[in-house]
């Protein structure tokens, strides 16, 4: 559920973003510059990150890591914790 | 290119897409009004006057002497700078404020002055050289003096008592007493000299020296000498005559020295006292030679500057026609069509300021000449344009790829340079020199300053992407951040935790969903991060890379449309762009089909991650036709009509080659023999009758210079088979390109993965060890390792790194943006601007 309101928020922000640009750069002199710069960024800025969010939306491959790292992770992060039950 | 300072009208929109239109004016100027126009126009700086004296070669042009006198005046300023220089004052041109363009009387005084002061300094010096040659004999001989005590004291007293004054004069005849010279000799003559006195005097002089220790010093060169006192004893007047030729021709100095102390101590303080007063006159000559420079200093860049200026007037007057019959100058150049009316009214305040009853006016000619570039860039677009105009000059009119690269630039740096801490710093550089820009712009660092300075907005956005992009790489000097937490929990239990020492998450029971923005934190420490990034980042480069050249191949409608060759949309563009979408446009689709289909969670087998096939592979299985084996309970295909829908684009992209080859060819085939019967002989000729208010007609015939390009388009020109020939060429190179420049995109990956390792090995081996101290003396110890790791990635991770990745850039956008759409045929429009002749790169 929180990978649709993530999803939604962002592309909501850009898009957000490009229009409110497009719609200041008519106050300025240089409005065909300013207008590009801030389309091309919204469009780059918004692939990078949507590449980087669907190629993590289904891992393929789980990370590797060391037992130090792992007793890290049940430390400082809450999510994880040690239990006795069986392996799912 | 257009510079900041060029005044502008508000009549169009400022965008640096297309090149300002241009025109080509002709300009009747009353000879007397000419000066002061030209200087006008130069104040303004947007006409590039054409040479309309091509064949009249620079000395018999009609302004010559004017021009060389300003050569003569620049000579005089360049040889008192250089004065100046000698004295350690340094003169700095100006850099704004600058005077106005003198009138011709007014260098006359300038004239004056110059020589004036030019002579009092030739004096100055020659009296100075020769004060300093009085100083130096009068050193030697104090030198002479003191140190021949030695020597006579190893000698008789009663030899010399008939020789009391030494014999550099007449001595009076004595048998059996010795006479001798004395002087001062460069140290590297004196054993040559020794070994001619003793061969010609067959060994009967005796010859004593001792070294100079006082430092002399040459009055023409200023160079330190080094020399000797000698003297040379020696018996009978026939040696005497010998020695002292011997002496002349070793351009040794002789000097007259007393053989008895008394004496020598009373000459002594005669010479300290000549000395003393000399020294004085040297001191009064250098103080009065500061003066004159003094007051020269303050002037000189003026002057500079004013005589620049009329030399570039004079110049530029030049390149006018002289019509002797009407009295009046003509002349052309190219105008940005915006700025005529700036240049109409410089022209008539040209006229006004002397008075003239005669207007000079322009005259806007129509022309097939190609007109010059010109794109009116400020503060910003500037650095970004230069980048352009580095690989070529945009044709007139032709779209200007420098516009898109003021975001695509610094974004596909940031994808190579992608790390918060390292985009942090540049970005504080370029912010820096953009906020401080006012006084940086009158610093004068040198050019590799100016080079940075002028690129000052390039830096401040590479460092602002390069802090986006690295916090989607979740990366800030090799370490990540864990900022909306992270999406993968342990779940083994405490037995399989403690027993193993490394352990591999599962995806299907581990992630408790996305994480929102950027890579999840935890694969900074895990053992398979490059491997995961790996197959990210090159997929990364490749969506944007075939993006980026899609977006090239789109700007080629622009011109088509512009230039009015529509045919050319369904010839070139269509199948140009048809190719790169079915073959590279679809592997972007099987890379995010890939993403979304197979998971780790899902209830298909065939969609599970142990099936998930290898878009590479899967890319050459479509284009050699083969099928791979599917693993037992996977399908073989992503999707149903797979293999059809691949074969379907094969064909069609292959099609695509013969279109584009046969294509256009074929149109101009076609076009040619619809042509009206007969090619139209075409003479650029203008004829113009022009009336002036003097009542006198004026008939001007101009014929198109044959060396000259433009007057027709290329094609119409060209044979058939050239035309076959080029679009070849055209055709493997496009198809090929296609391939090789989609493969090169692939450097934003290896760029990304080369700069995060250097960071990490520059963790581990640098400052992590300071970390792992004990005690004070790790403190202490923590201290200077952090100031190496500081200096390190400042100088090798921003500024190597930094450049490496820049120039990546720079191909990428030379070689695989700019070639799917950009001629750069163009040449610069350079106005005769004062600004441009004044401002001037120091080397130092």
């Amino acid at each position: 559920m929180d990978k649709h309101v993530a999803f939604m928020v962002i592309t909501v922000f850009w898009l957000l973003f490009a229009i409110i640009g497009f719609l200041v750069s008519y106050r300025y002199e240089e409005r065909g510059l300013i207008r590009c710069c801030v389309i091309l960024t919204a469009v780059c800025c918004y692939l990078a990150w949507m590449v980087t969010f669907v190629m993590q939306l289904n891992p393929l491959t789980g990370p590797r890591a060391k037992q130090k790292i792992i007793l890290g992770m049940i430390t400082y992060w809450p999510r994880s914790i040690i239990h006795d039950e069986k392996d799912p | 290119m257009s510079k900041w300072w060029s005044c502008g009208s508000n009549q169009e929109s400022n965008s640096i897409f297309r090149s300002e239109v241009m025109s080509l004016v002709q300009m009747y100027l009353q000879p007397e009004a000419a000066y002061d126009t030209i200087a006008a126009l130069g104040e303004v700086g947007c006409v590039q006057f054409r040479d309309l004296n091509a064949k009249i070669n620079a000395q018999q042009r009609k302004f010559i002497g004017e021009v060389r006198r300003c050569d003569e005046l620049e000579r005089r300023i360049r040889y008192v700078t250089a004065e100046l220089n000698k004295e350690g004052h340094k003169v700095l041109d100006l850099m704004d404020d600058f005077p106005p363009a003198p009138q011709p009387r007014e260098i006359i005084d300038l004239e004056l002055h110059l020589e004036k002061t030019e002579t009092e300094i030739l004096e100055l010096a020659a009296n100075n050289v020769n004060l300093q040659t009085s100083y130096l004999e009068l050193s030697e001989m104090i030198q002479v003096l003191e140190r021949t005590d030695q020597f006579f004291s190893d000698q008789e007293s009663h030899n010399f008592d008939l020789n009391k004054m030494g014999t550099h004069r007449d001595p009076e005849k004595s048998n059996g007493h010795l006479g001798f010279v004395a002087g001062v000799i460069s140290r590297e003559r004196e054993y040559a000299f020794e070994r001619m006195l003793w061969r010609i005097s067959r060994g009967n002089v005796f010859v004593r020296r001792c070294d100079v220790d006082v430092a002399l010093t040459d009055p023409k060169t200023g160079n330190v000498l080094h020399k000797s006192v000698f003297v040379v004893f020696f018996q009978g007047d026939q040696l005497q005559a010998r020695i002292r030729k011997v002496c002349t021709g070793f351009h040794a100095h002789m000097y007259p020295c007393p053989s008895s102390h008394s004496e020598r101590q009373e000459m002594v303080k005669n010479v300290r006292t000549r000395l003393e007063d000399l020294q004085v006159i040297i001191n009064q000559t250098s103080d009065h030679r500061t003066c004159v420079l003094q007051a020269a200093l303050k002037q000189l860049p003026t002057w500079s500057a004013m005589v620049k200026k009329m030399k570039g007037i004079y110049h530029t007057l030049n390149l006018f026609n002289v019509d002797l019959g009407s009295k009046c100058l003509i002349g052309e150049g190219w105008v940005p069509k915006r700025e005529l009316e700036l240049v109409e009214v410089a022209l008539a305040a040209g006229s006004a300021s002397v008075g003239s009853t005669v207007p000079s006016f322009i005259n806007v000619l129509d022309t097939k000449k190609e007109p010059p570039t010109h794109f009116r860039t400020n503060k910003f677009t500037r650095g970004f344009q230069n980048l352009i105009d580095a690989y070529g000059i945009a044709g007139y009119r032709e779209v200007n790829p420098g516009l898109y690269t003021c975001i695509t630039f610094p974004f596909l740096f940031a994808v190579m340079f992608g790390d918060m801490g390292h985009g942090t710093i540049l970005f504080l550089l370029g912010l820096w020199m953009v906020i401080d820009e006012k006084r940086l712009s009158k610093k004068r660092g040198g050019e590799i300053w100016n080079i940075f300075f002028a690129g000052r907005y390039i830096i401040m956005l590479m460092g602002l992407f390069a802090m986006y992009t690295g916090f989607h790489y979740n990366d800030i000097f090799s370490k990540s951040i864990n900022v909306f937490g992270t999406r993968w929990v342990n779940v083994y239990n405490r037995t399989t935790v403690l027993t193993n020492p490394t352990l591999q998450l599962n995806p299907s029971v581990a992630t408790r969903g996305v994480y929102p923005m950027g890579i999840d934190p935890i694969w900074q420490s895990a053992s398979n991060k490059i491997i995961f990034l790996n197959t990210y980042k090159m997929k990364l480069s490749i969506i944007f890379g075939v993006l980026h050249m899609v977006f090239g191949v789109c700007m080629s409608v622009e011109n088509f449309v512009f230039f009015k060759k529509y045919a050319y949309i369904i010839l070139q563009f269509v199948p140009q762009v048809l190719f790169l979408l079915l073959m590279f446009g679809y592997m972007c689709f099987m890379m995010f089909y890939k993403w979304v289909k197979y998971s780790p969670t899902t209830d298909v087998e065939a969609d599970t991650p142990g099936c998930a096939p290898s878009v590479l592979i899967m890319f050459i299985d479509m284009v050699l036709f083969k099928t791979e084996t599917a693993l037992p309970g996977c399908d073989v295909n992503m999707f149903p009509i797979q293999k059809n829908l691949e074969m379907i684009f094969l064909v069609v992209a292959l099609l695509c080659i013969p279109w584009i080859l046969l294509g256009k060819p074929l149109y101009i085939k076609y076009q040619r023999r619809n042509r009206p019967a007969g090619p139209v002989e075409e003479v650029d000729e203008i004829v113009e009758k022009i009336e002036v208010t003097t009542g006198k007609e004026i008939i001007i015939t101009e014929v198109a210079e044959a060396h000259e390009s433009g007057g027709h388009s290329e094609e119409d020109d060209e044979p058939m088979s050239e035309i076959w020939i080029h679009q070849a060429i055209h055709t493997i190179e496009y198809i090929l390109s296609t391939i090789s420049h989609t493969a090169s995109y692939l450097r934003l990956w290896a760029l990304s993965l080369a700069h995060a390792q250097l960071s990490e090995v520059l963790w581990t081996m640098v400052l992590a060890m300071g970390l792992q101290m004990n005690g004070y003396v790790g403190a202490i110890g923590l201290f200077f390792i952090f100031a190496v790791w500081e200096f390190f990635t400042i100088a090798i991770m921003v500024m190597m790194e930094g450049l490496s990745a820049f120039l990546h850039t720079l191909r990428l956008h030379w070689v695989e943006f700019m070639s799917k759409f950009y001629v750069g045929n163009g040449y610069p429009f350079t106005p005769f601007s004062f600004k441009d002749i004044l401002i001037v790169v120091e080397d130092d």
